[in-house]
């Protein structure tokens, strides 16, 4: 790898100024990443600064653990968190995960991650409430953590339409709206310990549950639904698949994330629901016929059916019209505070990842 | 206080000279020109109008074929691709579209076979990035009016006519760039 590239600057203040003048931050202040603390990072990672973490295909970018390590210092993080910054970009750069649509698309989206096992306990993470933030020190700053690495180490420069380059640099991100959750992420930790019988989303994609890992996928944003008058699973889930469709995200394909208060989850669960058991009626609430889709004029993937006439056996062919592209890629994740009953759910585009987050022994 | 960057620049950005384009054509007729889609709205659609604009002109036959519409393709994804003396890619009106679109050109190119994208106005700038990021600076590709995924047919052809006014010359090796300044 090349050499990084040191500067001499007198103290905090001026350390933000040139960083700011340098587009290396996301408009936020940043903590300096010295020397000193960029080794503490790769040691609690058991990384040298030259580790490879992988590829960046479509930009030609090889990515080294130094300079992930330099952005979760800015970022705020301490450096007990840096493994799951690593675990998270080793699964942006494995192929199946979208990364490029994540850091260009003119769609605005974010990732989301999904945090099981042991590590929650370990980084203090916020599984309660306002876990998506704003509060909890691990949650926020490994998530921003990402985000400045998509900015200064995979290039992502914001703010496509003014001036074709910022700073300096291209704007590669093209995103038109842009969202909150881009600072940060969907930071998701699950609540393991709720309810034992809705097993982990890491066990149920076959890791062990003293692993730690994490689930990586990309969302353009939640829907927020009411569910407070729901007091039967049956009822539950019919509203929930109505919301998810009436959201008019429709597409029979990617992957999905439900989060799931408490007070959901404990319907569930005391009825003897397993999470699969949800996610199976999810799948079959949100499966609509073509006809109905072109009767009521929605889009799926973005065609556009409505424009389409009813044609012989579009009564009869359904399909799966929201959530995922089979139930098995619905991540059902209880979380949240104590009480309400707002569900979130995450649409997301193509893949999920989940990698194990490795510490040194 | 020191303090570290936290950039990386592409590999290109030590190499010293750009990659060559694919040996340029001399014409169409009697060619295999592979129609790659990556199946975003009017993709698929826009190819065909194109194809029957360079039809009004050349004999060849189509190949054709899918690309991913946000990632560069494996090898064992690319189908018939060595059947092919030249590609069309289309489309490109979107952030992801645009710049994978010309990065799986790039691909192409590097595979000898000179590979034309078309893409919309408003992602000229990443697509010119891209090119550098991946050091072939020297490719073109046919550049039509913003948006594509929308139109209907009228306006698409309108756009279908304009990009086949373009990629015989980039398939030629003539240098749009240029000849617009």
């Amino acid at each position: 790898m090349n050499e990084t590239l040191q500067f001499d600057v007198s103290d905090f203040d001026e350390a933000n100024e040139f960083y700011h003048a340098k587009g290396w931050t996301d408009g936020l202040p940043i903590i300096p990443p010295t020397p000193e603390k960029v080794a503490r990072f790769l040691d609690a990672a058991g990384l040298e600064a030259d580790s490879k973490i992988g590829y960046y295909n479509e930009r030609e970018i090889p990515v080294y653990a130094e300079k992930l390590a330099i952005n979760a210092v800015m970022a705020g993080c301490l450096p007990e968190y840096f493994p799951v910054v690593v675990a998270i970009v080793e699964a942006m750069l494995e192929h199946d995960f979208p990364t490029h649509v994540v850091n260009t698309s003119t769609g605005s989206f974010t990732i989301g991650f999904i945090v099981n096992g042991p590590i929650r306990h370990k980084l203090g993470m916020n599984f309660h409430g306002n876990m998506l933030g704003p509060g909890n020190r691990a949650n926020s700053s490994i998530g921003r953590a990402v985000r400045l690495i998509q900015i200064n180490t995979l290039a992502s420069i914001a703010g496509a339409g003014g001036e074709p380059h910022e700073h300096g640099r291209p704007k590669l991100d093209r995103s038109m709206m842009g969202q909150p959750a881009k600072y940060a992420g969907y930071h998701i930790i699950e609540n393991e310990e709720a309810f034992p019988s809705l097993l982990p989303v890491h066990v149920e994609r076959g890791f062990a549950p003293e692993d730690s890992t994490i689930t990586l996928m990309f969302t353009s944003g939640y829907n927020w639904i009411c569910a407070h008058s729901e007091q039967t699973p049956d009822a539950w889930i019919d509203t929930m698949a109505h919301y998810i469709v009436g959201a008019g995200n429709l597409r029979p394909s990617g992957c999905a994330a439900l989060l799931l208060p408490i007070e959901n989850a404990a319907l569930f669960a005391n009825a003897g629901w397993t999470k699969a058991d949800i996610r199976e009626a999810l799948y079959d609430g949100t499966r609509r016929s073509v006809a109905w889709l072109k009767r009521e004029g929605w889009k799926v993937s973005f065609q556009r059916p409505r424009l389409e006439e009813v044609e012989p056996g579009d009564e009869e062919n359904f399909m799966a019209v929201a959530g995922s592209a089979s139930p098995d890629e619905l991540f059902v994740v209880p979380c949240g505070g104590p009480a309400g009953s707002w569900p979130y759910y995450l649409q997301g585009m193509m893949n999920a990842v989940t990698r194990k987050i490795r510490t040194p022994s | 206080m020191i303090v570290l960057d936290p950039t990386q620049p592409s590999d290109a950005d030590s190499a010293s000279a750009g990659l060559p384009l694919a040996p340029r054509l001399d014409t169409l007729e009697g060619k295999s020109i592979g129609l790659w889609s990556n199946q975003k709205l009017n993709a698929s659609q826009l190819l065909e109008f194109i194809r029957e604009e360079l039809a009004k002109d050349y004999n060849f036959t189509i190949v054709p074929g899918i690309y991913d519409p946000g990632r560069l393709m494996d090898e064992h994804e690319w189908g018939d691709l060595l059947d092919c003396d030249a590609v069309i890619l289309a489309n490109g009106d979107c952030g992801a579209c645009s710049t994978s679109g010309i990065a799986n050109a790039i691909e192409m190119e590097k595979k000898g076979i000179p590979a034309v994208l078309v893409s919309t106005t408003p992602f000229t700038d990443a697509v010119i990035t891209t090119t550098r990021m991946s050091n072939m600076p020297a490719i073109e590709w046919a550049i039509v009016d913003h948006p594509i995924g929308s139109l209907d047919e009228t306006h698409l052809r309108q756009r279908a006519q304009h990009a086949a006014s373009q990629i015989p010359a980039v398939m030629f090796g003539e240098d749009l760039r240029a000849a617009a300044e």
